[in-house]
């Protein structure tokens, strides 16, 4: 019953993901306008008016939507973490770097949220000190590409030290998810551009990344709901699986 | 699913064989990252192409200021590489495991001899006052060569990698997972700059 408890607490936390997933598109991208955010090269005036007039209650409904989000990734990441420390052993080291990863994009998340917030809360307030919040919020996003990278590569680590015939998390998976950590870097564009795919609100600076992002909560959030499935059934009498012989108990004991 | 053929013309004629494998090169997933790197490398030149439809009289001033000598010996050098690693691979199916260390290696100097060659072309252009911020075509040139540039290093790293484990016979004809996926890494490496020439250098 016990087990079963944890199971079920585990589901949860990795539920959040999908929580977070569904609520960042919805607040964030729709709400908000972010999907069609201000250009970084459009101007003091303009991006006031984006702020002030155009998006207004869109981004302060929208962003409330997203930092609340954002506080879900907090235990779906740590989630992640269990998951991969499972695979990793003792003393799992890639695991607690997926976590702390996640939670840490999970507070930049929020100090964001924040920052375009008080962009959009004072009409009053001076066109310069309004692009600023929003140059700072989009800075700070997306130059956190640093830390998404790192969570990805330690996630792939770990997935590949799985040697199960039916690993946790499918290898095309994996070499998706360092492909995508790679491919990151160019988030590291909008400090160096106010135009162009790699300003802050351009395909490659802006768009892929946050593709990337997502599908690699939502796609390995399925892979470990599945696992998680797997171990229920593991733990229910009557119930054969030849192929997956079990993870030796010192195993499954995470260490976080 | 089991996969048998049966062979017609051996006997006993209905006992049935195990097909070849169909497995693709290297090891298991790696050609979704092989895919999901050519699909970046798309939308980086799609991108680039759509920056040139924009200023096309500014690209192609910009352009000639490339060295199209040193870009196409750089390009002979890379698919010079590229074969001596096709030949690697070859040897180690064959078990010819002698072969293998000196073909890597000879992929492995090609390499740094790409990088030497590229940062002299680097050296002229800076010298000359081109930087990535000169324009958008120099932010491009920059950027796709300098990408193009880290791939190479990961793929000569790695290349240098296999080499020195192909020295202690770590790999053999049924043992060659990592070497194939390294060499389709730096196949991929030398498909990039194929693209990558003729996008800066030759379009006019």
């Amino acid at each position: 019953m016990e087990d079963g408890g944890r199971l079920e607490t585990q589901k949860v936390a990795l539920w959040c993901n999908y929580v977070f997933v569904a609520l960042t598109a919805i607040g964030w991208l729709g709400i908000a306008h972010f999907i069609l955010p201000a250009r970084a090269d459009l101007g003091l005036d303009a991006t006031k008016v984006w702020y002030t007039q155009s998006h207004r209650m869109g981004v302060l409904v929208g962003c409330t939507i997203f930092y609340i989000a954002a506080g879900l990734l907090t235990p779906g990441s740590i989630q992640f973490g269990i998951m991969l420390a499972k695979i990793e052993g003792r003393r799992p080291v890639m695991a607690i770097t997926t976590a702390v990863c996640g939670v840490f994009i999970s507070l930049i998340v929020f100090f964001n949220c924040c920052a375009w917030v008080v962009a959009a809360y004072r009409p009053q307030t001076g066109a310069d000190v309004i692009q600023s919040w929003n140059d700072w919020a989009w800075m700070a996003f997306l130059l956190g590409w640093i830390y998404l990278t790192i969570e990805m590569l330690a996630t792939g680590i770990v997935e590949l030290m799985d040697r199960r015939p039916r690993p946790m998390v499918p290898r095309w998976m994996t070499w998706f998810t360092f492909g995508g950590a790679i491919a990151l870097f160019t988030a590291a564009g909008p400090a160096f551009t106010k135009s162009g795919p790699f300003a802050y609100h351009g395909l490659l600076a802006y768009y892929i990344p946050v593709a990337i992002w997502g599908a690699y909560i939502s796609l390995t959030t399925w892979f470990m709901m599945k696992e998680l499935g797997r171990e229920g059934s593991e733990s229910t009498p009557g119930v054969l699986h030849r192929d997956r012989p079990a993870v030796a108990a010192a195993d499954r004991a995470p260490a976080l | 699913m089991s996969c048998t053929v049966t062979v017609q013309q051996s006997l006993p004629p209905t006992e049935p064989q195990p097909c070849k494998s169909q497995r693709l090169p290297g090891v298991d997933g790696f050609w979704a990252f092989i895919g999901f790197d050519c699909v970046i490398f798309a939308v980086l030149f799609f991108s680039f192409l759509q920056a040139r439809h924009g200023d096309p009289a500014l690209f192609e001033a910009s352009r000639r200021t490339l060295d199209s000598n040193l870009a196409g010996l750089n390009t002979i050098i890379l698919l010079t590489s590229s074969w001596m690693v096709a030949l690697a691979v070859q040897a180690v199916k064959r078990d010819e495991l002698d072969r293998v260390p000196r073909f890597v290696f000879g992929g492995v100097s090609a390499g740094l001899l790409f990088v030497l060659f590229k940062s002299v072309e680097y050296g002229h252009e800076l010298a000359a006052g081109i930087t990535p911020a000169t324009n958008a075509f120099s932010m491009w040139y920059f950027t796709l060569t300098g990408i193009h540039v880290a791939h190479l290093l990961v793929g000569t790293s790695l290349l240098a990698y296999v080499g020195t484990k192909s020295r202690q016979r770590a790999y053999h004809s049924r043992h060659r997972a990592v070497l194939e996926s390294v060499a389709t890494f730096w196949h991929l490496v030398d498909v990039l700059w194929i693209v990558l020439f003729p996008l800066l250098y030759l379009q006019r």
